[in-house]
């Protein structure tokens, strides 16, 4: 009895089956498929853009744009209102950063757009405190209806905390934007 | 008796084939290959389909994947005298919308570069799909070399467009390169 045995064994060229980010997350595809995503991130990387799986070992591959925070809010009244916060986390750190607003009221219909910049402190700890060490306002361009408005920036708690105020009896809708660096 | 075995096989680990990006496109090597590179999306005039809050998107095409920061603009010119040319024009589009703008322009004399000058601004305005009010703009810096005394930018509207213009000096070639960035809310 004679037995011819041909194996047949192909073995493809190096490819990529593990896509690995900054943090080191690992992105997967599944079913051929990786998902290669952008968005923006409040981390704080020094480049200003990472790499990131999320969830890890999941097939989303993420290009994010760090120090970075955007906020919507809309108001009907003269009310502070949070449109975004930024927080300090325990480590001591100073956070310089600049930012704007856009504020849009559409029955008038009127517009506005602030700037800003601010420096803050935090004290660091379990029990870290945000100082603000300075704020300055740098546009503040508004029609006539929006003129009553305002823009503020604050310390709350270990927080940075970017708050708008509207005006009575007018829907206003805000857009803001915070970049920042930290040292 | 005689017996053949053919034992065909195929590694096959799990690859990706399809690489689908923010825009719910996807691309799919060619040879072996997908290109990853860093693009623009929307350049030339503003136009308001993108606006993203993230300011940074991915968009796949054939065998490519773009990536792209959005919401900016860059523009180039050369002036030869001291006419306006317009350095950006932005169609606002349509929909009622307000928008702040930031940026910078910088001039040098062309050949030589022997003269430079630099300015950064801020605006804000308002659409309400066929005008542009003007709500407020904020000349900020103004760096400018005595040889470049003359050179200026200029911002105004037609209908609902944008302007930003830059002027030089008679008799000069100056290159301008801009940047904008902007930001909407409707």
């Amino acid at each position: 009895m004679s037995q011819i045995i041909l194996t047949q064994m192909t073995i493809p060229s190096s490819v990529a089956t593990i896509f690995r980010a900054d943090d080191a997350t690992q992105a997967v595809p599944v079913a051929n498929i990786l998902n290669v995503f952008s968005r923006q991130t409040s981390d704080d990387a020094d480049f200003g853009i990472q790499t990131t799986a999320d969830p890890n070992g999941s097939q989303n591959f993420y290009i994010e744009l760090t120090n970075r925070l955007t906020g919507t809010v809309t108001t009907t009244d003269g009310t502070l209102t949070t449109i975004a916060t930024l927080p300090m986390g325990t480590t001591a750190s100073v956070i310089y950063l600049s930012g704007n607003v856009q504020a849009f009221n559409a029955s008038t219909p009127a517009g506005g757009g602030y700037s800003f910049t601010g420096a803050f402190r935090n004290t660091g700890g379990g029990g870290s405190v945000a100082v603000e060490i300075g704020v300055e306002f740098k546009d503040q361009f508004e029609e006539l209806a929006l003129e009553p408005s305002e823009v503020f920036l604050i310390a709350s708690g270990n927080d940075i905390v970017l708050q708008v105020q509207g005006v009575v009896g007018l829907s206003v809708n805000w857009n803001s934007l915070i970049t920042y660096r930290k040292q | 008796m005689s017996q053949i075995y053919t034992n065909s096989n195929n590694i096959s680990p799990i690859v990706p084939s399809q690489f689908i990006a923010d825009d719910g496109n996807s691309a799919s090597p060619n040879a072996n290959i997908i290109r990853i590179l860093s693009s623009f999306i929307g350049q030339g005039p503003l136009d308001t389909v993108f606006n993203f809050d993230s300011g940074i998107r991915t968009e796949a095409s054939g065998s490519t994947i773009d990536i792209s920061l959005t919401n900016r603009l860059t523009g180039f010119e050369t002036t030869p005298d001291e006419d306006f040319v317009d350095l950006f024009v932005i169609n606002l589009g349509a929909s009622p919308l307000v928008f702040y703008v930031w940026g910078i322009v910088i001039a040098r004399r062309a050949f030589t570069g022997a003269t430079g000058a630099a300015f950064s601004f801020s605006s804000a305005f308002r659409t309400d799909g066929t005008d542009v009010t003007l709500i407020g703009i904020n000349r900020e810096d103004q760096y400018v070399e005595p040889a470049f005394e003359g050179v200026d930018i200029g911002f105004t509207t037609v209908g609902r467009r944008f302007i930003l213009g830059v002027a030089g000096v008679d008799g000069i070639s100056i290159n301008w390169n801009g940047e904008i960035n902007w930001r909407q809310v409707s």
